[in-house]
């Protein structure tokens, strides 16, 4: 086991080094650059130019990489173009933001989903069955912009127009507050709007994992030798079909660090989701490649978490 | 238990006693007749400001996050005119324009309580015009014979500027602009002002309101300040608001700013009808028509100030990737094509349908609230007439070929018609302009561009702008406070081959019209006034003769509108009556301390 977590940390080095290069690539490849004089017949465009020739950004990619590589190597993720501060510090600002929307959210979406998926399984074909499936095909094919400002629209502004009460429109607190109660009343509908799509999603896996655990012949013999359904569904059978299930939990922590562009911007949450959206929109380059860094990495940890985790539930898997 | 008489009367006593009690306690102190002190505004901006530094602050949510905090030397009123701010009146002017000077109010103070004076407003001037500074913002102070000794402290209270050559548009130019505390950013190295930690904090302000504190992408919140010079019957009087709304103690009417972060315009919309805003500085399209339809909200639409033109490639051959001329003729060199194309679109109709009406039509450069505005220079365009303007394509050479597209000498007129695609109103109206065109046989293909390469070069997926290899491309401009645009239609500006950085993409040069903007620039007189008059008859000149050659097609300006929570009152609106341009991005900043909440909450 040692050996094989040292070799997958090697090769999860090697695989950030591609990334970096690949994405450094793509950015400076994109079409424009970061600074333009706009609709403004007055803009400076000399000062533009210097600062465009400072930065480096006249340079081709290749010869623009080794600096970024040596500055990456010591942690240094640069500058804002725009939002004048360091990456580190924007990040350190937006991602616990992130953490948090979207960490309860898949925490309300296990505490619900799995159950859901469980009770789907061990009553195959019963009503309860079809209705959870069709509310699980709801989640999934419901795209999350048009849920989210359904959301916005029913539970903010219809209901305060009508009944004189609403929940928060943007942000994660009213202005001037910063108390948890507040917090929590402007969580209610991002976390609703990112969870109910997990909650599809968990569900319909756990009851396709268990469904399938639930015809292996060892399942068939633990009922002949008379294990109660109680023992034979959940001390037997769900541990097994759960393996799956924890990887794809732990393959999704990723996007809890990425944020949720379209949630963040429809709740105003100011999550890393938006700060990279912006950042593609003006071209802000070391936010950029510091949230596609920041991502990578946390793949790559993730996914060497999800195969220890596979070794520890499942007895059979040794590396 | 029944009461006797004076128990009875003493009741009453004491009720009225409380009733007196807590009517002093409730709604705040009053500034004075109508106006109350109290409450909080809750403006909402659509992103998080890059910076709180004014010296930083290129974008316009930027702009508007530091106008709270920080004043104007000179200011606009609700009419567009420039009004004094930190000055103590309008500058004194030598008779050949060289020499400024302007005197200073002397009860101005910081938020630290130390004096405004000369130095500051050399400082900060002298700032912006450091070739070292690193900024977003646009900062020109060539006018002056140096950047540093071109602006000099006379005394205390008194700043003289001089200037290489007469430039009248300077007051409204450089002089509206903040002023910022010398002892702050008379510290900082101007390279290295976009890391300073001001860009986050500010520390010491003089506007009506000072930092408070902020919370990175959700809010920044403004406090009242205490001390603030702009809350006087007298310089509200200034700005043409209402001396009665006037706040006493030094101090604006709410107690508290805070700038939410909303980046959701269907959230920013419906904010006002929620009340989770008491304030939106920009609505604009559909937001417009739901936020008036919101009860309790109040929206002033108005033009913005800034335009939008079909600005044409008149030059007689359209330049190569190489910057020369290619052999693919300008199909818009010829002035009876320009003109004809005045007759092919329906242009207020048009414009009504690409904007859903939210939309003011143009024929000049002007906006009708700008003093230098000439509805008799820059008439209405004329009406479609399709048959009059195959008569001038006929005239000016071009036929129908056996395709139905306009041919001569065998170049087919095949255009890409440039616009931005972020931007679905220009491009609705570019699929309007291109489909009429097509009547009378100009191919044209409406190609939405990203703004990031909208200008640079084909090569590099652009229109092609910047390099003169484009045909035609629907374009905008923000506008200042003054009405000069040498540097869009000046000969010297014609890019790339006359300057690599100027704003004249056209490519046509007409000494009659350069001329005539260069007149308008270099205007003296015996006062400000005087000179005012003496430039709206030159921007007359340029208008019409903008019009005559038709070196650009003019369409419109965006309506805006700023939306308030009824209970804000104090709103004093320009132009016919809705127009609040000059409350916006920092052109005026008294303005703030205007406004109050009824029953000042």
């Amino acid at each position: 086991m040692t050996f094989y977590i040292i070799r997958r940390v090697g090769v999860g080095l090697a695989v950030i080094l591609l990334m970096s290069v690949i994405f450094f690539a793509l950015a400076r490849l994109t079409p424009g650059v970061p600074f333009s004089a706009g609709e403004n017949p007055r803009a400076n465009q000399q000062l533009i130019l210097n600062r465009i020739h400072r930065l480096g950004l006249d340079q081709p990619w290749y010869t623009q990489y080794p600096s970024y590589l040596r500055a990456l190597l010591r942690g240094d993720l640069g500058d804002s173009y725009f939002y004048h501060q360091p990456v580190t510090t924007l990040l350190e600002q937006r991602v616990p933001n992130s953490v948090l929307l979207y960490g309860v959210a898949t925490i309300l979406a296990i505490i619900i989903g799995v159950p859901l998926g469980v009770v789907a399984a061990t009553r195959q074909y019963s009503v309860f069955d079809a209705i959870t499936s069709v509310i699980s095909y709801i989640g999934f094919s419901m795209p999350s912009f048009i849920l989210g400002i359904f959301l916005l629209t029913v539970f903010a502004v219809w209901t305060k127009i009508s009944f004189g009460f609403g929940l928060p429109l943007a942000g994660m607190h009213t202005g001037g507050e910063d108390d948890l109660p507040d917090l929590l009343l402007h969580m209610i509908m991002p976390v609703t709007a990112l969870a109910i799509l997990s909650i599809a999603q968990y569900s319909r896996f756990m009851r396709a994992s268990l469904l399938d655990v639930l015809h292996q012949d060892y399942i068939r013999t633990a009922r002949a030798k008379g294990l109660s359904a109680f023992k034979v569904n959940f001390k037997h059978a769900l541990r097994n079909a759960v393996i799956p299930l924890i990887t794809i939990i732990a393959l999704s922590a990723p996007v809890i660090v990425q944020g949720a562009i379209i949630t963040e911007g429809i709740f105003s949450w100011p999550g890393i989701g938006q700060l990279a959206f912006q950042a593609s929109v003006i071209r802000d380059y070391p936010v950029i490649l510091g949230v596609v860094m920041m991502v990578a990495v946390v793949t790559i940890v993730f996914n060497l978490v999800a195969d220890i985790a596979y070794a520890a539930v499942d007895p059979r898997i040794r590396y | 238990m029944k009461l006797s008489m004076p128990r009875v009367r003493g009741l009453g006593l004491v009720l009225a006693g409380a009733t007196v009690v807590l009517a002093a306690c409730g709604g705040g102190s009053s500034g004075s007749s109508g106006a109350v002190n109290g409450g909080t505004l809750i403006y909402g901006i659509d992103t998080d400001p890059t910076t709180l530094n004014p010296f930083e602050a290129g974008d316009v949510v930027s702009v508007r996050a530091f106008s709270f905090m920080f004043p104007n030397l000179f200011q606009a009123d609700k009419n567009l005119n420039i009004v004094p701010d930190l000055a103590s009146g309008m500058p004194t002017v030598s008779s050949d324009g060289l020499t400024w000077t302007v005197k200073l109010r002397q009860d101005a103070k910081w938020s630290d309580g130390t004096p405004i004076t000369a130095d500051d407003v050399v400082t900060t001037y002298q700032i912006e015009a450091n070739a070292n500074l690193d900024t977003d913002a646009s900062f020109d102070w060539s006018p002056l014979t140096d950047p540093v000794t071109g602006i000099q402290k006379v005394d205390t209270y008194t700043v003289k500027f001089t200037l290489s050559k007469p430039f009248a548009p300077f007051l409204a130019v450089n002089l509206t602009g903040f002023i910022a505390p010398k002892e702050v950013y008379g510290k900082i190295d101007p390279a290295k002002m976009r890391t300073d930690p001001t860009n986050q904090t500010p520390t010491v302000t003089g506007g009506p309101f000072a930092f408070d504190k902020r919370v990175t992408g959700q809010e920044i919140d403004l406090k009242a300040s205490t001390d603030y010079y702009g809350a006087q019957a007298t310089l509200m009087k200034s700005i043409g608001a209402d001396t009665a709304l006037a706040a006493t103690g030094g101090r604006p009417h709410f107690d508290k700013v805070i700038l939410k972060v909303v980046t959701s315009t269907t959230a920013m919309a419906n904010g006002l009808i929620t009340g989770d805003l008491s304030m939106t500085p920009e609505l604009n399209g559909d937001a417009i028509d739901a936020a008036k339809k919101g009860n309790g909200v109040q929206v002033f639409e108005y033009p913005d100030l800034a335009y939008y033109d079909v600005r044409f490639n008149d030059r007689a051959k359209v330049l190569g990737p190489d910057g020369k001329p290619s052999s693919t003729n300008g199909l818009f060199s010829d002035p009876l094509v320009r003109q004809a194309w005045t007759y092919i679109q329906d242009h207020d109709g048009m414009i009504k349908a690409a904007t859903a009406g939210h939309g003011t039509p143009l024929g000049a450069d002007v906006p009708p609230a700008s003093w230098a505005y000439d509805k008799n220079a820059a008439p209405p365009y004329p009406k479609q007439d399709l048959t009059k303007a195959q008569s001038l394509l006929t005239q000016a050479g071009w036929t129908k070929g056996s395709d139905g597209i306009l041919q001569k000498n065998g170049q087919k007129f095949q255009a890409d018609f440039c616009v931005r695609s972020d931007k679905p109103q220009r491009v609705q109206a570019v699929t309007i302009m291109s489909d009429a065109a097509s009547k009378v046989g100009m191919q044209l293909t409406p190609k939405p561009i990203d703004f990031k390469v909208f200008y640079h070069s084909k090569s590099s997926g652009g229109c092609g702008i910047f390099t003169g290899e484009f045909q035609l491309a629907l374009a905008g401009w923000g506008l200042s406070l003054d009405p000069d645009d040498y540097t869009i239609f000046g000969c010297k500006f014609i890019r790339p081959e006359q300057s690599s950085t100027g704003s004249n993409y056209t490519g046509l040069c007409d000494q009659q019209l350069d001329a005539g903007m260069l007149k308008a620039r270099s205007e003296t007189g015996t006062s400000t006034a005087d000179v005012q008059a003496k430039r709206k008859a030159d921007y007359s000149a340029v208008q019409k003769r903008l019009r005559d050659l038709n070196i650009v097609y003019f369409l419109w300006s965006d309506n805006v509108g700023q939306g308030f929570v009824s209970k804000v009152a104090g709103i004093v609106a320009g132009g016919s009556g809705n127009d609040l341009n000059y409350a916006d991005q920092d052109r005026n900043v008294q303005v703030f301390s205007q406004w109050y909440f009824k029953g000042g909450k």
